[in-house]
Formats: C-alpha cells, structure tokens, sequence
C-alpha cells in the first residue's frame, strides 16, 4: 500500500459539496476543481467523511477476499464486533466452520489478544504511580489522533500493542511449534478502515505481523452463502486449543465501548473514563492537556460510536450490535468450555514481556523560530482580511484554514466568496471611475466636475445623445 | 540584535465566568503550534495559562491574561483586580485552597493551581497586594 491511510475517493461520484471537508476532526479534506482531496499526512482513517458523505463518493480500501484466500495456510482473525453483525444462529463455531468453507485454514478470535492486553493492564493500573491517566493503545484512530493533534499527550498512550497485533503474534508463535516448517497469513476482518492501514503503518511498529484486512461488507455476504464445512480442518482444531487457554468470551465485550473497563474485573478499583466518539474524546483530550482530570486512572477510548461496533464497514446499526453481542457472549459461555480460571490467569500473564512500541509525534519542524513568528503574523492578518463565517464555499473548513493555506501558498484570498465579491466591487467601483473620465472632447461634462452617484448614467446619457445625431 | 517580545494574546478574563473557562489556553495552545513549539513547551504553557485564567475566574474581581514570545521564552502575565493573596507561601502549598464551596463543587478550587504553575514554569514572579495580583510565569524553550 502506497498511502499512509486506507480511506480514498472515488472521484467520479463526487459532487464538490463540502460535507466531508467540514467533519472531518483533523481538517484533512479540501475541495478543490469540484473534487474532494484527501491531505496525506492529517488523514487519521476516522472514517467521517465515509459517514457524511450522501454521495458515497469516499470509500475504504481494503484486502480483496480473493487475495486474502491466495495460496495456503490462511488465517482469518474474527473481532467480536463481526460476531455480532451475524444472524442470531450463528454460534463461533459456525462461523469458523463456514470461514473455513470459502477457503481459510482456520480462524481464531481476536479477544484472546485482549484478554492478554487486559491481564497487562489491570497489573499496571494496580502499580501506576503516576498522577496522569494511562490512554488505551487498542484503537489506531484514537492513537492517530492524538499523535497528529495531542502530540504531548503521546507518552500517556500505555505501550502495549494492540489486541489484534497480540493475538496474531500469540497464535503464530505456537503454531509454528505445532506446524513446524509452515507459514501461515493472517487476515483481519477489519469493522474500519484504520485496521487495514495498520497491517501496512502500525502505530509505533515497524511492521504488523498481518498480511492484509477484508471489509466486513465484503466477507459478509459471501459467509451468509458459504455451507459451513463439514468437520474442522486440523489447524482449526489447534487454534480452537489455544482460545481454551485465554478468558476469551468475556473479552467479546472489547467490542463496544466500556469492554475493557468490564475485562479489568469488578475488584479492580481503578477510576476509567469510557469515551467514544472522536467528538467527545476531544472534550476530554483537551482537559486532560490543561491538567483539568483529576482522580482518573485510565481512559478507554474508541473512535467509533459505540466502539468498534460502530465501525464504518460493519453491516448493523451499533445499538443493535451491543444487543447481539450481550446475547452472543452468554451463549459462548455455555458452549465453550474453558479450562481453570488459575490457568487462564496464568497463561495471559506469562506473555507479559511483549513488545512495547513507542509511539513518537510525527510534526515535523520546519525551520527557524523567526520564520514560524513571521508565519504566524502573515497568519494572524490573514485572519483579519476574511470574513469569519466559516461557510466552507472556498474549499477549506473555516475561514482559519483557509488562512493557512493561503499563507502556506496552497490557496488564494479570492478563494473566498466574500473576498472575490470585495474584489469585484472594487474593480466595478474603478471601472465606474473610469467611465465617468472620458476625454473632454466626448461630453460636456469635464473630469471632476460629474456627480460621483450618477457617473455611468451620464455616461448613457452622452451616448444617447451621440446616437439621435 | 535582540528580537523584542511579540504578544501573542491579550485577553480579559471575567469574574466567575467558568462558560470562557480555558479559551485562553486552547487558543495559546493553537498559537504555539503555529509557532513550532516543541509539544511538551507547549503542554507547559496551556497548563499554566488555564490555571491562571481559572485563578482569575475563582479569586479576583476580573483581570487580564497575556502571553509574550520572544526567542527562547514564552511569558504567561495574569493581571487582575481584586483582594490579592494574603499568603503567597500559603498559596504554594499543594492543597491550599480558599476557594468556595460553590466553586469546588464544579471541580475547581483544589488548591493546586499556583503549585502548578510553579511546577510547569522555569521563573515565576508573584506580586500581590490589596488591590490585586500580578503573576508572571516564564518558560524557557
């Protein structure tokens, strides 16, 4: 993948409106010559414009299934957000057995690598010392988000990986053991489109141990048709060993917001704030950099609404999902069989030395202070000149913006209506004068003498005159 | 030759006007990104200048809040009317507070604003007397 984001446009259905340009959180869209485009470095794969646009015009690049089922030895990664987009029916097994029909060697749960990720956690919130939150790490967009616009806060961001990244690393690691001298490839089938762009620009990693993402709205329909196979394949049996050793259906919960809260177990004492929403992680963000949170231990954030139920690729509403996914998970209970919570617990805690990536700001420093102080200043007349209405009609998102751009050389005033309008006016007014200082040898009156309000009219009126001779 | 200082902000900060609370820091914040700040400088700022907004907001009568730049420092000046502090020594002590009960119930008045902005800043100066206080906090960068 050549981009750093997996969300594009499909140019042909655009209609030049600026609905995308003024959601988007981090001002990443203009629309310029009618079409909307996408600035590279801001785009955090929030999926807003995916959202907001009637159009359908911005779509989400994802792995195509075809490619995901090439060659042998494919796994597929079930979030439990997934689970909860299926028919009441499906139980996880059918669901397995049916990713194993349209051609993957097995597939395993996500939630293993949250319940890792959640044994972590509830052992360093018993430890913190700190006064500061610890911000989860688990949604790319969050993490993305805060390294674009909170770069401060970036040490805050607990250095674990993500419970996709954990659970890969986890399985493979043991199915190398079991299957020695065979490679296996692992796929998520990825609710957003920030999970496609972390298997190519994992936060703070090198690079992710996945090949690829598959849109849940491109495996969905294919799934709903498949005949579930008829018995496991021999690897699916192996994974389905390695899910017994984790308290993997409690961790279903990871997929709506307030899951890990619940996963740190009812003694934990720990203070979590729950937020999803980038709208409303922004209200917190902002508090938390003026010091203003005070007694908070953790904060469990997700950038859909709803958490990753919410999540732009899925199929059902999220409240919807929150229903099915209750259901689902007390229906697992009785199904799967787990072995002795004591093994659980120590089996999640052994891997307690992973890897720990740090995550650093992306800004770039362009040159000296002087030069940032005379920017600014260019930036702040800039701001005077237009005229603070935030219509969005030039192709930025607010007037602020569009003084930036104009400053940075990538837009002009009369990009603005009302600048262009001024302009206009300005030129009609000159052009008026201009008429009213014809040579004296055409008219009676002479420069200086016309009056200034009937200037053109005089000029007809000559014209006229001319004209009857 | 020196570069003489440029404000950047001049803004009034009313009496209990809690509804404005932290517009001055997030549009410090702002400012200092344009400006290339260094994150961390520019957590330091915003910290101080929403404690001295809030400080102007909770104790004085109404005041003033600037923020200066020149090469290697970002000065914080809050100016404001009102009774002064009794006890600068007291009101450095982590906890000390003589905020209402009405202002804590909304979650200010903790008693670690003036902390805090000693804690953030690199030189802090406080004057204060009984028709206001003057706090300039610097932080180098």
């Amino acid at each position: 993948m050549d981009k750093t984001h997996s969300v594009f446009l499909i140019e042909e259905e655009c209609e030049g409106c600026t609905n995308c340009v003024k959601n988007c959180p981090t001002k990443a869209i203009r629309v310029h010559q009618g079409r909307a485009s996408i600035k590279e470095d801001y785009c955090i794969d929030c999926a807003a414009c995916i959202r907001n646009c009637e159009y359908h015009a911005k779509e989400a690049v994802t792995t195509d299934l075809v490619e995901a089922l090439a060659g042998e030895n494919n796994i597929a990664l079930i979030p439990p957000s997934f689970y909860a987009q299926l028919p009441p029916d499906y139980t996880l097994d059918k669901l397995k057995q049916k990713l194993i029909s349209l051609g993957f060697a097995g597939a395993v749960n996500v939630s293993i690598g949250a319940t890792i990720y959640s044994a972590w956690l509830k052992n360093a919130l018993k430890n913190k010392k700190s006064d500061s939150p610890l911000i989860s790490s688990a949604c790319p967009v969050v993490v993305r988000y805060i390294r674009l616009l909170y770069p401060e806060l970036l040490d805050l961001v607990a250095k674990y990986d993500s419970p996709l990244e954990i659970a890969v690393k986890t399985v493979s690691d043991e199915l190398k053991d079991r299957f020695v001298d065979q490679n296996f490839n692992f796929y998520f089938i990825t609710p957003c489109p920030a999970k496609h762009t972390a298997v190519y620009y994992p936060p703070g990693k090198e690079s992710s141990s996945l090949s690829g993402a598959v849109a849940v709205d491109d495996i969905y329909n294919p799934i709903l048709k498949a005949e579930p196979a008829e018995k496991n394949s021999e690897v699916q049996d192996y994974l389905n060993d390695i899910e017994k050793n984790f308290p993997f259906i409690t961790a279903l919960a990871w997929g709506r917001s307030g899951g890990e809260e619940e996963n740190l177990g009812k003694e934990s004492s720990s203070k979590i704030i729950k937020v999803d929403g980038l709208e409303r992680i922004e209200l917190v963000l902002d508090d938390l950099e003026n010091d203003n949170l005070s007694g908070i231990d953790y904060l469990e954030m997700t950038a859909c609404p709803g958490g990753c139920l919410g999540g732009v690729l899925n199929i059902i509403n999220p409240f919807q999902g929150m229903v099915n996914l209750e259901k689902a998970i007390s229906q697992e209970e009785q199904e799967v069989e787990l072995k002795g919570a004591e093994e659980k617990a120590t089996a999640a805690n052994a891997i307690g030395s992973f890897e720990q990536p740090e995550i650093m700001p992306d800004q770039e420093k362009a040159g000296s202070f002087e030069t940032a102080l005379a920017r600014w200043q260019a930036l702040e007349a800039e701001k005077e000149e237009l005229p603070g209405l935030d219509c969005a009609a030039c192709g930025a998102p607010d007037c602020v913006t569009l003084a930036e751009d104009i400053v940075d050389g990538y837009a002009e005033r009369t990009d603005c209506i009302f600048m262009l309008r001024q302009e206009v006016e300005m030129l009609a007014r000159r052009m008026s004068e201009l008429v009213g200082t014809l040579p004296p040898a055409m008219g009676r009156g002479k420069q200086g003498e016309i009056d200034q309000d009937n200037k053109v009219n005089v000029g007809q009126e000559e014209r006229k005159d001319t004209d009857a001779k | 030759m020196r570069m003489r200082e440029e404000l950047l902000i001049n803004s009034k900060v009313r009496e209990g006007d809690f509804k404005r609370g932290g517009e001055v820091s997030s549009k410090l914040k702002d400012t200092l990104k344009q400006l290339d700040l260094d994150s961390k400088i520019i957590r330091k700022a915003a910290i101080i200048a929403y404690e001295l907004e809030m400080n102007i907001m909770i104790h004085s009568e109404g005041g003033n809040l600037k923020v200066k730049i020149a090469p290697g420092r970002v000065l914080i000046i809050a100016e404001d009317t009102g009774p002064g502090i009794d006890s600068i020594d007291k009101a450095l002590t982590p906890g000390f507070s003589t905020a209402g009960n009405e202002v804590r119930e909304l979650g200010f008045g903790a008693g670690m604003g003036l902390c805090n902005v000693d804690k953030f800043s690199d030189q802090m100066e406080i004057e204060s007397g009984p028709t206001g206080t003057v706090v300039r906090a610097g932080i180098n960068f």
